[in-house]
């Protein structure tokens, strides 16, 4: 008789393979997938009505592309991960064994991060394919001329790290709710997320009480995700500093164990 | 093996969390190596008693322990194999896949769940259907690979949430039969049904929950030692008026080949025979009618 409990590592890995089984077969990934090929192809179209720099045209087009359907498949992904699990009732089968719920949540969200990277890489590809045929110049000339630079390949590296977190936030609020509210809350928590400063500008301006508190609260409650955001500096090729990368990966990973261990801990109350 | 202690279970339902009590003061164990049945109507607690059996829900009240161990521990879970009540699993998996993934869950490595994979496949009568996607699988399948994953890391204790539902008359039988040869390996196996004639063929103990209320629990001969003995005689050559004096015949029932009687007692059984046999009637057959454990559980619900 095998009466060993599985190694956590073990564990995980069986339910992050599942899971990524699982989910680069769901539709709604594919169709966000093909939604961002159209949005990368509309900035190859944009770029070539652009009679002065076409390239910034389909550098800033593209990434924001990338940004917002990345986040959209960790936020649709993310958000029905485990409530899927509760409702089609597959993770009695998990439970049932010697593992326990928080390396369950582990197991999924390690999944779900492969899924965001494959998605990631791919659309990073074509995106560069793309800008590779916006200009119709050789590797070596979008290198010389700075169109290909580092602050581009930070700004594409920074959306993973974005998406990690938005991921995680996108699996806590699936813990206590149902895939359409945990949907809804993680869109919610996204475009404060991408505002936060803006947020901080209306609570400096509003008259004190209830609202600037509220606004002023929402900022440092919800994770800021203009870290990841290196915005002009991406389409005007201007260099960056490691402090800045160096922080955001730093936040994104703090945030994301925090968040996973909340998450872990407010599983154990939800009833199979 | 299971020890159930004074067990009650809450939840709380609807927009005001209203508490509801679904178990009341369960108490029940289960010897090592026995076969338990489980009988309840629908909604009378039996599932919710089997998630707490396997961890996957803890008891407000009371305690719930598997060889010494508290039911939600690891050493608790290792021990058991699950199958649950309508088996949900996930459909893009083969059913080979699926068995690498619980074998993963429960500390297998890779090796260990292939070189099993041909023999359980084969036990559980899906050997064709290995690499085939859950999702083609029929209700009966599903049912088998329920089963395959429960026994595939060989448990000492399984926990089978009806079991033969959703198979034909053939698979009820293959998979009681594998029942019965897992019992014979030393195995516990704990199984609720509907199907009170499944358990009555295979369980040496059942317990019966009504509304949340254990209603019996015991050996099954305990139950059947309960009911009154009856036997029935059938028998021709006799008219139907002629016999309806005899006062021993508790009920008298007309059949195309002549006359069946069920008579209560020994002593009447010898009467009446005497009586037939007086009367120039042919005698068809005598057999001695058991209680079953239907009869009991119909029984107590309706008294319930």
């Amino acid at each position: 008789m095998v009466k060993s409990s599985p190694s956590p590592v073990q564990a995980t890995v069986a339910i992050a393979h599942v899971t990524f089984g699982e989910a680069i077969r769901d539709r709604i990934l594919s169709n966000i997938f093909l939604f961002a090929l159209l949005l990368l192809g509309v900035g190859l179209l944009a770029s070539k009505l652009s009679f002065i720099r076409p390239e910034r045209v389909m550098v800033d087009f593209g990434l924001s592309a990338i940004q917002v359907t990345c986040a959209m498949v960790a936020i649709f992904s993310g958000a029905g991960l485990l409530g899927r699990e509760f409702e089609r009732r597959t993770i009695h089968i998990a439970l049932s064994r010697p593992i326990s719920r928080l390396q369950f949540v582990f197991g999924k969200f390690l999944g779900l991060i492969l899924v965001l990277g494959l998605n990631w890489i791919l659309l990073s590809l074509v995106f560069l394919l793309l800008l590779w045929l916006s200009t119709g110049a050789s590797v070596k000339i979008l290198i010389a001329a700075g169109v290909l630079n580092s602050t581009l390949f930070l700004g594409l590296f920074l959306v993973f790290f974005q998406n990690i977190l938005i991921a995680s936030v996108a699996i806590l609020f699936s813990t206590f709710s149902t895939t359409a509210v945990s949907v809804v809350l993680s869109i919610g928590c996204y475009l404060i997320g991408i505002n936060v400063s803006q947020l901080r500008f209306i609570s400096a301006k509003v008259q004190p009480g209830l609202a600037s508190v509220f606004l002023r609260s929402a900022t440092h409650v919800f994770p800021n995700l203009e870290y990841f955001n290196l915005g002009l500096r991406v389409t005007y090729g201007l260099p960056v500093g490691w402090q800045l990368p160096l922080l955001a990966i730093s936040y994104s990973i703090i945030f994301t164990v925090m968040i996973l261990l909340l998450s872990g801990f407010l599983i154990q109350w939800r009833e199979v | 093996m299971l020890e159930v202690n004074r067990v009650d279970q809450c939840f709380r339902t609807g927009f005001w969390m209203r508490k509801t009590q679904v178990l009341h003061d369960v108490t029940l164990s289960i010897p090592k190596k026995s076969v338990f049945g489980f009988l309840g109507a629908n909604g009378a607690g039996k599932t919710t008693l089997i998630h707490l059996i396997v961890g996957l829900k803890r008891q407000t009240r009371g305690w719930v322990k598997i060889a010494g161990y508290e039911a939600h521990t690891p050493q608790a879970k290792a021990r058991v194999g699950y199958l649950p009540e309508r088996p949900y699993f996930y459909e893009h998996l083969t059913g080979q896949e699926f068995l690498f993934y619980v074998g993963a869950l429960s500390g297998m490595d890779h090796s260990q769940v292939q070189a099993k994979i041909p023999q359980i496949f084969s036990r559980v009568g899906l050997s064709n259907a290995n690499r085939l996607e859950l999702r083609r699988y029929s209700k009966g399948m599903l049912q088998r690979i329920g089963l395959a994953q429960a026994i595939l890391h060989d448990p000492e204790f399984l926990v089978l949430d009806e079991p033969m539902s959703g198979l034909d008359p053939v698979g009820r039988k293959e998979i009681r039969d594998l029942l019965v040869q897992l019992a014979s390996e030393g195995k516990t196996i704990f199984f609720s049904s509907h199907i009170i004639p499944d358990v009555e063929a295979i369980c040496d103990q059942v317990a019966m929950i009504e509304k949340g209320r254990l209603i019996g629990c015991g050996p099954i001969g305990q139950f059947l030692a309960m009911g009154k003995v009856q036997t029935e005689i059938a028998f021709k050559g006799v008219s139907l008026s002629e016999v309806e004096k005899f006062t021993d015949f508790e009920s008298i029932r007309q059949i195309p080949d002549g006359i069946r009687a069920m008579v209560s007692s020994q002593e009447a059984v010898s009467r009446a025979l005497a009586l037939l046999l007086r009367a120039r009637a042919q005698i068809l057959w005598v057999t001695p009618v058991r209680p079953s454990l239907e009869s009991f559980f119909e029984k107590e619900v309706s008294h319930g």
